[in-house]
């Protein structure tokens, strides 16, 4: 929606951006590959081919994508490609815009993940012989990747935003569960193991809620936040993981089932660490940065 | 400096966000329709509709559309953090 809001032009707006916003569709961002792109989209193998005639110039893209969330029923569809070199102009890494149920787009499959909080899933989507005109290109041909960039820092954001609500969640029912559930003559709250646990994740939760605070502030000053954004959801993350790992904890057996939404926030919390980039990525660029401009 | 204090028109927009959660999304979490690969179209479209009748369907969404924006990223991170309170990203 992100990507939509800042590039599409006014038809395209219209017909793929407003019913995602109504609520009647939703959309999905085609760009992970099973030997391509990933955290390097440079590695991108998905290739439209321009065939340009009297008729008008066209695409045609191949190639086979995965871990493409929520790919089962989506019915706008942002696809990267990568246009190969060809003599009716530029080339490169491009983002295509079309609709879900145009022939060449084939889901072969929804693959089974740790996490379940996508709207069906991540599926394994194959183009084959996708042909689409010049007017699905969404922005310029080449760009993707510098229109993919700017999407980084607020979607980490939002990611971290909406996993600090699960994490309050599940320290919700961690708390409750502590109050109420006795063991050797006392509530669970009152073994000093226990409210340890409960008062680490008091204290990660208001930390990670500072951190994301404060990237935000950067970018609400007019900066692009890349490098803050990059630290808030490294750390956000891994402390949020360790946050839900010891509500399990807390709930005992309960806690690996399904009677309470925990052990699924956990299963959600470790796919965390890999959304927008896992954490060693993030570290990778920000050590790249520091070393490049260091203070 | 950063001011840590809460506009009250964004403390209010939090707060109904978290009630709506409370009150109506969180009896939600265990839907059989919550599936391996996540909720289903069903569940989705009857929890698009409640927020749409609690007029809170796509807040992030541009002015123009009839949502929130311009909305700053601290305002944002005050309202998506209740609405995660149930499932990361339902819509």
């Amino acid at each position: 929606m992100f990507i939509l809001s800042k590039i599409a032009n006014a038809e395209q707006t219209e017909e793929f951006l407003v019913p995602v916003i109504d609520g009647r569709q939703r959309s999905v961002f085609a760009m992970t590959e099973p030997d391509g792109a990933g955290s390097d989209p440079g590695q991108l193998k998905t290739e439209a081919v321009c065939h340009s005639g009297p008729d008008g110039t066209d695409y045609v893209i191949n190639g086979l994508k995965w871990l493409i969330t929520g790919a089962d029923g989506a019915k706008t569809w942002i696809i990267m490609a990568r246009v190969a070199p060809n003599a009716h102009g530029a080339d490169g890494p491009t983002l295509f815009l079309c609709h879900g149920d145009t022939p060449g787009i084939e889901l072969e499959r929804v693959m089974d993940t740790m996490d379940r909080n996508y709207v069906q899933g991540h599926g394994v989507v194959r183009f084959n012989d996708l042909r689409l005109p010049a007017s699905a290109v969404l922005g310029e041909v080449g760009q993707a990747l510098r229109y993919a960039q700017m999407r980084l820092a607020p979607a980490r954001l939002t990611h971290c935003m909406r996993w600090l609500g699960a994490a309050s969640r599940a320290q919700a029912i961690a708390v409750e569960h502590a109050r109420t559930r006795t063991a050797f003559g006392k509530p669970l709250g009152e073994h000093q193991g226990v409210s340890f646990m409960l008062a680490d994740n008091e204290i990660a939760i208001q930390q990670c809620r500072l951190a994301i605070w404060w990237a935000c502030w950067t970018l609400d000053q007019g900066a692009k936040g890349r490098h803050e954004s990059s630290m808030v959801k490294a750390s956000v993350s891994e402390e949020l993981f360790k946050v839900a790992d010891r509500c399990v904890q807390v709930l005992g057996g309960m806690g690996i089932s399904d009677e309470t939404p925990v052990g699924m926030i956990f299963s959600d919390m470790r796919a965390f660490r890999l959304y927008d980039g896992p954490t060693e990525v993030h570290k990778y660029a920000i050590a790249r940065q520091i070393l490049r401009d260091p203070r | 400096m950063i001011d840590f204090e809460i506009p009250a028109d964004v403390a209010a927009r939090r707060d109904e966000i978290r009630a709506f959660v409370a009150d109506t999304i969180v009896p939600f979490e265990r839907d059989p329709r919550l599936t391996r690969h996540g909720p289903n179209e069903e569940l989705r479209t009857e929890m698009v509709e409640l927020a749409r009748a609690a007029g809170l369907l796509t807040f992030q969404a541009q002015r123009r559309f009839g949502g929130w924006e311009p909305y700053t990223a601290i305002r944002q991170s005050c309202s998506r953090q209740p609405a995660g309170r149930r499932w990361g990203r339902w819509r």
